[in-house]
């Protein structure tokens, strides 16, 4: 039984970094897929100042979260989200509603793969 | 690059802890289900290396829970001979009391070249000498030899030899090893006496190996063996 500790400290490091990575990971997610979802409800109800303002604090937030979930996410993910942010600030500002809502869409489906990655969907596992 | 060099002490001293953990083995000699886990790992440590947009606690985790799943199937193999002989298999008997047993060969796929090869690898070279045969679930062929075959022992010859004793390190380059010398239940007092004695200062010594009733090879660091 005594090799078995060994294996039971592994276990728990495993499990450790599995829960507390899921839940750093989903909430760091959901935080960032409200606050473009209020971005994209000012930008369509044409309160642009309100937008752009949001559209700048989107972008630091999602550097903060970067820090967080980067041992955990796929670089090329994090760096996907952080380009269709760029692109939103950037299309609000020139007045471009196709480019706002093209990355919009983009950030979203980002967003939302980097949580399924640590969740337990089926789609996940294959 | 800098981040490359760091990623790679972290896997491989995660590698090394792995591999560690789970035992000294040598590939030859690993059941089935350690060469799988040896080659995995090394095959997911790559990952991490190769794209540096891979996070390295993805590599680190599913190492970590090979070694597990690798510790908690041995375990259960040392409680149980089922998940023993599921997940490595066992022995096969090729040749027995002198007969080879053809069947057995072809369930292993083992031809008659293969069996011919094992013996000569066993310093048997006349199949004609073998009692039996045993295809080890390492793949080593353990071989005995008929009792007409066999040399003869002491205990043949009934020869009244010394009884075993294992000579250790008590000295190498220059440096008293303590541990050999509590194993051999004396001390560096009555070392020291055995160098005086050969008149050799222990900084002149490359290796000096000692049993526990006090014979003892010395070589010097000159190349003089005492």
């Amino acid at each position: 039984m005594k090799r078995l500790i060994p294996a039971g400290i592994l276990l728990l490091f495993i499990f450790c970094t599995a829960f507390f990575g899921k839940i750093t990971v989903k909430k760091q997610c959901d935080n960032t897929l409200v606050s473009l979802e209020s971005l994209k409800n000012d930008y369509i109800s044409e309160n642009i100042k309100s937008a752009e303002k949001g559209a700048e604090l989107i972008i630091k937030e999602w550097k903060a979260s970067e820090v967080r979930i980067a041992p955990l996410v796929n670089r090329e993910l994090i760096e996907a989200v952080d380009g269709s942010l760029k692109g939103i600030a950037y299309g609000i500002k020139n007045e471009s509603r196709g480019n706002v809502l093209y990355n919009y869409i983009s950030a979203e489906i980002a967003l939302q793969q980097i949580a399924d990655e640590q969740s337990l969907k089926l789609a996940s596992f294959f | 690059m800098i981040s490359t060099i760091i990623r790679t002490v972290i896997l491989y001293v995660v590698v090394t802890f792995a591999i560690r953990i789970m035992g000294k083995r040598q590939i030859g000699d690993m059941q089935p289900n350690e060469l799988v886990v040896t080659l995995l790992i090394s095959e997911i440590a790559a990952i991490p290396l190769q794209d540096s947009n891979q996070p390295i606690l993805n590599g680190v985790v599913a190492i970590f829970m090979l070694v597990v799943l690798e510790i908690i199937v041995s375990v259960l193999a040392m409680k149980s001979f089922s998940v023993r002989k599921l997940m490595s298999g066992k022995s096969v008997v090729i040749i027995k009391n002198g007969a080879v047993d053809q069947r057995a060969m072809q369930s292993v796929r083992m031809t008659v070249l293969d069996l011919v090869e094992l013996l000569r690898q066993q310093n048997v070279f006349n199949i004609d000498e073998v009692a039996f045969a045993v295809l080890e679930v390492s793949g080593d062929l353990s071989v005995m030899l008929k009792s007409s075959e066999m040399p003869a022992t002491a205990g043949d010859l009934k020869i009244k030899k010394a009884p075993e004793c294992l000579p250790l390190p008590a000295i190498t380059d220059g440096k008293i090893i303590k541990e050999s010398l509590s194993a051999l239940s004396t001390d560096e007092k009555g070392l020291l006496e055995i160098l005086n004695k050969e008149g050799v200062d222990v900084n002149e010594v490359f290796l000096m190996s000692l049993d526990r009733y006090g014979n003892y090879t010395l070589i010097r660091k000159d190349g003089a063996v005492i």
